[in-house]
């Protein structure tokens, strides 16, 4: 955190990234809560080069801000009676204290806290030109296990996704008295 | 047989149980004779020990308080950090245990053979029988706590499966449940008096406990608590109060059962692990006057409600909670000689009168007083055995019971204070009067209930054997309060040289001045057992209808299980169904089932309403985080 | 080789057999039931493919015993890991065997509920194996994942899907704590190698203790939703409820054990230096869990919540241990958990199972539908008393003694009145535990007529009950075993 243009950057970025975040929750409208969701993932990107994680802000931008709420935005549009209003809580009240209080704590602890920072010489030396090199050595070496398992994590969200579909489809031949009953079932499918 | 191999007396009857347990289909009368050999086996074994025991007490090589005799490592982790060993410890008190409960055990199982003959899984009862015994010779013999603790818990298990043994009957099974969990709820406080015990001494080896307890490596306060929390075991063992709800019920299980479990072995347990830590208890003197206010008010309770209730078995039970608070009484003076010279001669007499009411039961498929009398003429030597089982526990000079009460009552005026004796000295002639009621009622006066009556007939010998045995040791047995008696068989300064012998004062001679006043006064609650209840019983009925109110109180025993029904369905339920509605409700808002048939009943709209309440199941992890942080800073 | 920081890495794959071998199995699984009809083979391969898949896991577990050291910093292997991989590999066989019958009738898409039960044992393994909070975090969303796909797998049950569903959202809140925890704490150690933390906090925290605690307040709030502990534990009877029978038996073992496996690596190695800091949140949350766990499992009706609240409060017991870890007494602490843990395991294992034949045979899963079951099984009938037995603690099973040295355990580390609660909470327990025996043996059936188990279900529950006594009776070995694996997480 030297340069003067980097510290502004870091507090529109947050504050895109906050303000968006609280309209995801108050938005009324599905589709509007979308919208707002995927400006928060871009303020997040922006974060992210502000650190000079080049690789991990193009990751962001590609995966969550693009195929992510692409999807998304297809399943809000392909469920035909999804109510598109986000409906009342009854807890609004303890909710927002609640939140508010670990929002406080958390806030507290950050600026409270003397935190170990890179500086300096230090700093400059773990400024690579691009990270995607480092991070794709790692990944297939050191990290090489922990790739793995991410893929077996893939595998399992494949199946799960399959799973889902199948069931979509099942209730979807049935009669509409079945179809009320397995409702609560594509609910739970999400 | 030495006392190094008195690990094989439990041995046999576990190895009976799994055998009978397991073939009794293949075997001959279910095994059944396998059983009883395997007993009279162990108590050839018993008889053999005690000579060792007795001999090497007599070369003076028997050290209270020594070694365990048989130990090995059963399971060691940490480096030491937690051991427990298998162990066998034989002393004095084990030898007065050691007979009582293979000698009673032999004779009910004799008994059983005609008793429960007919009856669907008499093999099983058999195996039981010896499962239990296994567990109360391991009890008696064990030298450590751990130990112990699973041989507790072993007879309770086997008490609990001959209690629901008819477990067909609603009554039955409700009796076995409540006994379990009512001993259970003072198993808790013996495992954290173990645990605590533990703690301090670092071993679980009772020998060195005893040392260290005594040598005043433990701080007094600390304890008293772990002997106050090791006496709830006591306490609910022994049917003491509050919770010797549990005995009375219990007799719904087979009549030779009682006289086993809930008569002479099982139920005495608590006073053996009261005489087994008396060193301990010794110094701690608050717990001492703790476990002598409980046996106090347990016997004169108990006494009350033994006046009044119709059934013979109930009698009994009410008589066998009111002797065993005599014996902690007993110990509650510091008197371990008396406690268990009166444990050992109540074992007979009470197993003698358990078994002759299983013959009048056996007889005439009735309990209840009401039903009964005049049986004297059909049944005569279940008579003559329960009329001198009947005179022991009243405490008529000759028979056991006398003297044994009488060392009570004697340590009782010479160690505690005035009104304690005075109050026990009523118990006991309360408990002459109903002995006298019992006998009356059930074998005197005029048939009750004349088809039963001529349906009546004596038992076969498989059944009067055992009584007439009982009998003569109910008798006999009393007699080892004499010197002679001991030095007779070899033992310089009589039993109670043997018994107990730093206390060698309470138990060595009779005081005859004393015994005269205490038999007199047994003999007052017999004639006025018999002016009440002789003849056609017009004095007890109006003294009945003179004082209702009283007569209720005690049918009701003290309205005791009432409270403690209120005080579970009140407030232990009450508490729970609070907090479940509380995580059903507030936190958790619909279960999967509500939430499934909303959406079955309005369909597909719902289901985001539905999903709405997710937010409150996160809203309660939020508030955890926040709470934990709270203790996190604040802790 | 080396990486670019400079670390010697180990790149050893034949350390990571047994779970490649479990994964591949998966894969095979999964196309031999997308090939049914072309390779001509029937439902019953797929039980028996996997079963042999664990098989040959457990075999090269066995190969591997002496074989220790890490695979590129990410995974430990020692004998930590190597017991809870024969724990994990032995409850996925007794699931697969005991109830492939329920599976086959009552599970949709069962070439995937098989892949999923072995690739969520992998995860299960790493949870317990990993030496990097990268890997802990990858091995816990494995399992997490094929958790919730699994739940929602019953057929016919409009319960299951609403349960996946509570159970997947709050599971990405729980994910979402346990993730921002662990930032903090590398916020304050600097390194996510247990080792590289556990140097940092015993250097001292002075500056950065506000941090720590608010990490270790939400690892603890992450952590204690996946072992279902009181606060976090609303999700579970519901899932439990909702799922397939053998998916609530997995939840309540794998998942319990796999997070405890966690939970003491994570406590006993690198955040033992800060034992100050996070005992008495452990110490509130155990005591939550136990009282209210077992006061609520009063109230149930149906058997399933009956053992997801009794599993929360066994969750509580074993919380109260790792609250009593400390430098000195730590490895005998952590071995009694091991040991309660295997205990628990297998007795709920035994009613697990027996529970899954009695619905394969009725259909039916409230206590009420017990009764009479002495008459019409007393062989089931007597497993299940023998088991519920077990959980209550009843001496000479299984339960009583890997429960009496958990409370020995802690005891002997000072938290004496954590025990008093605990064995209180613990006799609380027999009394709903009675209520199924009473219906089992007290009550007429509502039909009467024998029946039998099938081969298997005798196979499975006759060994396990064959365990839950030799546990109860002859632990020895056992206690060795768990002390040995148990020394090997301390970092002191």
């Amino acid at each position: 955190m030297d340069s003067t243009g980097i510290v502004i950057g870091f507090w529109v970025l947050s504050a895109i990234t906050v303000v968006s975040s609280l309209l995801v929750l108050v938005a009324r409208n599905l589709m509007h809560a979308l919208a707002f969701l995927v400006l928060a993932f871009l303020g997040m990107a922006g974060l992210f080069i502000t650190l000079s994680a080049d690789f991990v802000a193009v990751a962001q931008v590609l995966i969550y801000a693009g195929s992510i709420s692409v999807l998304m935005v297809f399943a809000v549009m392909l469920t035909p009676l999804a109510s598109r209003d986000n409906g009342n809580s009854l807890y609004v009240l303890p909710g927002v204290v609640a939140g508010l209080g670990i929002a406080s704590l958390v806030a507290f602890v950050a600026v409270d806290t003397e935190w170990a920072e890179r500086t300096g010489a230090a700093l400059a030396e773990s400024d690579f030109a691009s990270t995607v090199g480092e991070v794709g050595r790692l990944l297939l070496g050191r990290y090489v296990l922990a790739f793995e398992v991410a893929s077996v994590l893939l595998l399992i969200g494949l199946l799960g996704a399959i799973v889902l579909v199948q069931e979509r489809r099942r209730a979807a031949t049935q009669s509409p008295d079945e179809a009320a009953d397995t409702g609560a079932r594509d609910g739970g499918a999400l | 047989m030495g006392m190094e191999q008195a690990w094989v007396l439990p041995a046999i009857p576990v190895v009976l149980f799994v055998l009978i347990a397991l073939f009794n289909g293949l075997m001959p009368r279910r095994g059944d004779f396998l059983a009883i050999l395997g007993m009279a086996t162990v108590v050839g074994l018993v008889f053999l020990l005690l000579l060792d025991f007795t001999g090497s007490f007599r070369a003076g090589e028997f050290v209270p308080g020594g070694s365990n005799v048989f130990a090995f490592d059963w399971i060691n982790i940490g480096q030491g950090f937690f051991v427990i060993e298998f162990s066998t410890y034989v002393d004095a008190i084990t030898m007065v245990m050691l007979p009582v409960v293979t000698i009673v055990a032999l004779m009910v199982m004799i008994y059983s053979t005609e008793y429960m003959r007919g009856e669907p899984r008499y093999g099983w009862y058999f195996a039981v029988l010896s499962l239990f015994v296994a567990a109360m010779l391991t009890l008696v013999l064990s030298g450590n706590l751990i130990q112990l603790y699973l041989a507790w818990e072993g007879v309770g298990l086997a008490s609990y499966l001959l209690i629901g043994f008819y477990w067909e009957r609603q009554s039955a099974a409700e009796a076995a449940k409540k006994a379990f969990v009512t001993t259970r709820i003072g198993d808790v406080g013996l495992l954290i008096g173990i645990i605590l015990l533990w703690r301090a001494t670092g071993t679980f080896d009772i020998q060195q406990i005893i040392a260290a307890a005594t040598s005043g490596q433990i701080d007094s306060t600390y304890l008293t608590v772990s002997m106050l929390f090791l006496f709830g075991g006591a306490v609910g063992k022994s049917a003491q109060f509050p919770l010797h709800v549990w005995l009375p019920d219990a007799m719904e299980g087979p009549t030779p059962v009682s006289a086993l479990i809930h008569a002479a072995t099982m139920v005495v347990a608590g006073v053996y692990l009261v005489a087994r830590f008396s060193p301990v208890y010794a110094e701690v003197l608050v717990a001492r006057d703790v476990i002598l206010y409980v046996g106090l008010f347990t016997a004169f309770m108990a006494g009350t409600q033994g006046l009044v209730s119709n059934d013979i078995k109930r009698v009994l039970a009410y008589s066998t909670v009111s002797q065993l608070g005599f014996m902690f009484v007993a110990l509650g003076v510091g008197a371990v000689g008396a406690a268990m010279f009166h444990l050992f001669t109540h074992a007979f007499f009470k197993a003698l009168l358990f078994l002759g009411s299983g013959s009048v039961i056996h007889a005439t498929h009735r309990q209840e007083v009401e039903g009964l009398g005049g049986l004297r003429h059909k049944m005569p030597i279940t008579t003559a055995t329960f009329i001198v089982g009947s005179l022991a526990l009243a405490g008529i000079p000759i028979f056991a019971g006398f003297f044994s009460k009488d060392e009570i009552l004697h340590a009782l005026i010479s160690d505690g204070p005035a009104w304690a004796y005075l109050v026990l000295a009523a118990t006991a002639v309360l408990t002459a009067i109903y002995s006298t009621r019992l006998v009356l009622l059930t074998f005197f006066g005029k048939p009750k209930d004349q088809h039963a009556y001529d349906h009546a007939h004596e038992s076969g010998p498989a059944m009067t054997g055992p009584l007439v045995l009982l009998a003569i040791l109910a008798t006999v047995s009393g007699f080892f309060v004499f010197d002679q008696v001991g030095e007779a068989l070899g033992l310089a300064g009589g039993i109670g040289a043997l018994v107990y012998l730093d206390q060698p004062h309470h138990f060595t001679t009779l005081d005859w001045t004393f015994a005269a006043g205490a038999a007199g006064s047994a003999l007052a609650g017999v004639i006025v057992g018999w002016a009440y209840w002789g003849g056609d019983a017009k004095r007890a009925v109006g003294a009945r209808s003179w004082a209702p109110d009283l007569h209720a109180f005690l049918v009701n025993r003290w309205y005791m299980d009432h409270l403690f029904q209120a005080i579970i369905d009140r407030v232990i339920l009450g508490l729970a169904s609070v907090v479940a509605w509380f995580d059903k409700r507030i936190v958790n808002e619909t279960g999967v089932d509500g939430g499934a048939q909303t959406i079955g009943y309005f369909g597909y709209r719902l289901k985001f309403l539905q999903t709405g309440k997710i937010p409150n199941y996160a809203l309660g992890m939020a508030v955890g985080v926040v709470a934990l942080t709270l203790i996190a800073v604040g802790g | 080789m080396t990486d670019v920081l400079g670390n010697t890495l180990n790149l050893q794959y034949e350390l990571l057999l047994p779970e490649i071998i479990l994964a591949i199995t998966a894969v095979v699984v999964l196309t031999l039931d997308a090939f049914k009809k072309e390779l001509r083979v029937g439902y019953n391969s797929l039980p028996f493919v996997s079963v042999l898949g664990l098989v040959g896991a457990a075999v090269a577990t066995l190969l591997l015993l002496d074989n220790r050291g890490n695979f590129a910093l990410l995974i430990e292997l020692d004998d930590f890991t190597t017991f809870f991989r024969l724990l994990f590999i032995g409850t996925a066989a007794v699931l697969i065997i005991g109830s492939y019958e329920y599976i086959e009738r009552h599970v949709s898409h069962v070439g995937e509920f098989f892949a999923l039960i072995l690739l969520s044992t992998v995860g299960a393994i790493y949870m317990a194996a990993a030496r990097d909070l990268l890997t802990a975090y990858l091995a816990v969303e494995v399992l997490s994942f094929s958790l919730y796909v699994a739940v929602s797998l019953a057929k016919n049950d409009p319960r299951s899907g609403e349960a996946a569903l509570k159970y997947v959202l709050l599971g990405g809140v729980a994910s979402a704590m346990l993730l921002y925890g662990l930032s903090l704490l590398y916020g304050v150690a600097g390194s996510t190698q247990y080792a590289e933390i556990s140097e940092a906090l015993a250097a001292g925290t002075g500056d950065v203790t506000l941090p720590l605690l608010l990490g270790l307040v939400l690892i603890v709030g992450g952590l204690g939703f996946k072992a279902a502990a009181v606060p976090f534990h609303n999700y579970a009877p519901d899932a439990y409820e909702g799922a397939p029978l053998p998916v609530t038996m997995y939840l309540s073992a794998t998942s319990k054990a796999a997070t405890f496996a966690l939970i003491l690596r994570w406590f006993a190695g690198p955040l033992l230096p800060a034992v100050d800091d996070w005992a008495w949140m452990l110490a509130a949350i155990a005591v939550a869990t136990m009282v209210i766990g077992n006061l609520v499992a009063l109230q149930q009706h149906n058997i399933k919540r009956l053992l997801a609240y009794s599993s929360i409060s066994q969750v509580g017991y074993m919380l109260m241990a790792v609250t009593a870890l400390a430098p000195d007494t730590g490895v005998a602490t952590s071995g009694a958990v091991l040991v309660h843990m295997v205990g628990y395991l297998v007795t709920n294992l035994v009613v697990f199972v027996g529970v899954i034949h009695f619905y394969n045979k009725t259909g039916k899963e409230e206590i009420s539908d017990f009764r009479g079951l002495a008459q019409t099984n007393p062989y089931l009938a007597l497993t299940l008393t023998a088991g519920l037995f077990s959980l209550a603690g009843m001496p000479l099973l299984a339960g009583f003694f890997t429960k009496f040295i958990l409370f020995q355990a802690v005891a002997s580390a000072d938290y004496l009145w954590l025990v008093i609660v605990g064995v209180v909470a613990s006799t609380v327990s027999l009394y709903y535990y009675l209520q199924v025996i009473k219906q089992m043996y007290l009550y007429e059936p509502l039909v009467p007529g024998r029946w039998r188990l099938s081969a298997t279900g005798y196979l499975t529950t006759g060994v396990l009950f064959f365990f839950m006594v030799a546990i109860g009776i002859w632990g020895a070995p056992l206690y060795e075993v768990a002390d040995a694996a148990a020394g090997a997480i301390f970092f002191v």
